[in-house]
């Protein structure tokens, strides 16, 4: 819900705005890494079972991006722009599995 | 699976399990509602792992917004694994989405017990008594069932 009091139209010609805060080119630009982490709890079918299920990934992908998880201790599941990143690595953390995200 | 069934349904998954399993079940929910974010408890860690690594206020800015979505989502979990659970002695059909909350829940039980029985790698199990072996294969057993019963 927008909450400036100023009205949507104006007669006054509209300065530019210039937001210091806004760092063009970087988080939307950037391609985030998701990242899921081995650990000695998580069944394998489980972690296979999640892939398949929240990527849509076929049985053999989804097999290999666990072994890999178990074999080299993680894998990049998926990666995208931060917001979908950020909601992936939540679906997995909603699943138990443990997913970070790096660049 | 010992205990009772699962399997498919054309309604999602049917589950059926004898007293005294669905009684040992039915208890994990409780302990883990006790799992507070940020306690100093090896369980909250686990649950509450961190996501951005190198980065705490990018990790606490995350946890910000999606913690508490996190904690609702368990919670709803857990409520609907305390009805299947009280159903399923006479036995019941889960719609597929509330199969996928009892799997959650099993899940979260299953870190939650072994973070507290301090198990940080694989090795760790070979020091488990016969007892805490057994919690942790019998949850691990229906957890297999249902995803067998979900494929």
């Amino acid at each position: 819900m927008a909450t400036d009091p100023r009205p949507l139209a104006s007669t006054q010609p509209l300065a530019p705005v210039i937001d210091p805060d806004v760092d063009e080119g970087t988080d939307l630009d950037q391609t985030w890494k998701v990242v899921v982490w081995n650990d000695p709890v998580n069944l394998f079918a489980y972690v296979i079972w999640v892939l398949r299920t929240l990527f849509g990934y076929s049985e053999d992908k989804a097999y290999r991006l666990t072994h890999q998880v178990h074999h080299d201790g993680r894998a990049i599941v998926t990666d995208g722009p931060r917001e979908q990143a950020e909601m992936d690595c939540f679906r997995l953390h909603r699943h138990g599995l443990w997913a970070t995200l790096e660049q | 699976m010992s205990g009772g069934y699962v399997r498919p349904h054309p309604d999602g998954v049917e589950i059926r399990l004898d007293e005294e399993l669905a009684a040992f079940l039915v208890q994990f929910p409780f302990g883990l509602d006790g799992v507070r974010r940020g306690a100093d408890d090896p369980a909250a860690r686990r649950l509450n792992v961190p996501v951005y690594l190198d980065d705490r206020d990018a990790d606490q800015e995350w946890w910000g917004f999606m913690g508490e979505e996190l904690d609702q989502g368990r919670a709803a979990d857990r409520s609907a694994f305390g009805e299947v659970m009280a159903a399923s002695v006479a036995g019941t059909v889960m719609s597929a989405e509330e199969a996928r909350a009892v799997l959650r829940v099993l899940v979260e039980s299953r870190l939650v017990y072994a973070a507290r029985l301090g198990i940080d790698v694989e090795e760790d199990y070979e020091r488990l008594g016969p007892s805490d072996a057994s919690v942790l294969d019998a949850l691990a057993e229906l957890q297999m069932a249902l995803i067998s019963a979900l494929e």
